[in-house]
């Protein structure tokens, strides 16, 4: 009777444990870039089978090279600044990025015209995601806000080598090596205005807007995006140890499909 | 005699005088019914369509409330 019980109940246990692997979403990585679309989740069917199916067939695909795209300065745009402030963040390695969650409290977020978008989080790319004047850049650090329809902006920042950065430098002493790990109980301390370019109008940021996706799988389309036509900056020692968590973590340029990009420069 | 006949004749004449009143008050009970009905069926669907407005900007603003912490979930476990 008593055997009976507990392979019962490790037959549960390991059904549950199963039922929870298989719905992790399938694993990716940047080597297999030009296959996203075609990975399969295992035991699902068509489409659930291709669970990044948009990072292939999507129109709207993000990041893109600047160079190509016909840059619109007419119209006038939504005035854009951020009121981020200081934090105590969580540290994360995600796996594929350096990433900065932001406190449940935090208030500070982008404002675009008269809306506040939260900031949810900030994570790096080595080198650049978007190409600038035809060219990467050394890296790119992405602002993720989400409004109350679940719609994502993201705050785009180049990251050229300079001056170094103490805001940045914070990030990288905090940040832990192991994947998956998170680093919440620090209590640190972060001023995230101080990772914007150096003399940065907070109140009144120079833009370029498009619509795009995530950059990483699924690619979810939707997401605006705004692009900083600043950078800012690193030490190129900052830069080695960006590259020590992760390095070629960059989706290449998408095609532009005829979308337009607007700017207020 | 005279008092017989005045009596018939007023009788007569009061009955359809009262029919009528009777009929206009029926009719006009009727037409107040109908139109309190027609108002009340007039009023029935505005009241639902500003519950299911209600309801639908509750649900979309709930829904939209799922959305973001969906969302919210979704990105401080993942890239993004």
């Amino acid at each position: 009777m008593k055997t009976k019980i507990i392979t019962g109940l490790v037959s549960v246990i390991f059904t549950s444990y199963v039922s929870i692997a298989v719905s992790a979403p399938p694993h990716w990585s940047y080597e297999e870039e030009q296959h996203w679309g075609a990975i399969e989740e295992a035991g699902k069917p068509v489409p659930q089978l291709y669970p990044y199916a948009e990072c292939g067939i999507g129109k709207h695909q993000s990041p893109v090279d600047l160079a190509d795209a016909k840059i619109v300065n007419a119209k006038p745009l939504n005035k854009l600044s951020t009121q981020y402030g200081t934090d105590k963040p969580a540290f994360f390695n995600t796996g594929h990025a350096i990433q900065v969650n932001t406190s449940k409290n935090f208030s500070g977020g982008l404002k675009i015209g008269k809306e506040l978008l939260p900031l949810v989080q900030l994570h790096f790319h080595e080198p650049s995601e978007h190409l600038f004047r035809g060219k990467e850049l050394p890296a790119e650090m992405h602002f993720v806000h989400i409004n109350k329809d679940g719609r994502i902006a993201v705050l785009g920042v180049a990251i050229d080598i300079g001056e170094n950065n103490a805001a940045f430098q914070t990030i990288l002493d905090n940040m832990p090596r192991n994947e998956g790990e998170a680093n919440s109980t620090s209590g640190i301390k972060l001023n995230l205005d101080k990772l914007l370019p150096a003399g940065s109008n907070f109140a009144n940021l120079k833009y370029l807007t498009l619509a795009g996706s995530l950059t990483t799988p699924p690619c979810s389309e939707g997401v605006q995006w705004y692009i900083l036509t600043q950078s800012m900056t690193i030490s190129a020692d900052q830069l080695e140890q960006l590259k020590s968590f992760y390095s070629d973590n960059a989706r290449s340029a998408q095609n532009l499909n005829e979308r337009s990009i607007l700017t207020n420069r | 005699m005279r008092n017989e006949f005045f009596l018939a004749i007023v009788l007569s004449l009061s009955v359809p005088c009262f029919a009528e009143s009777k009929e206009d008050s029926s009719g006009s009970l009727i037409e107040v019914g109908q139109a309190e009905n027609s108002q009340a069926q007039a009023r029935q669907p505005a009241q639902i369509e500003t519950a299911d407005k209600e309801n639908e900007s509750q649900s979309s603003q709930e829904s939209g409330l799922d959305k973001q912490s969906l969302m919210i979930d979704y990105c401080r476990t993942h890239t993004c």
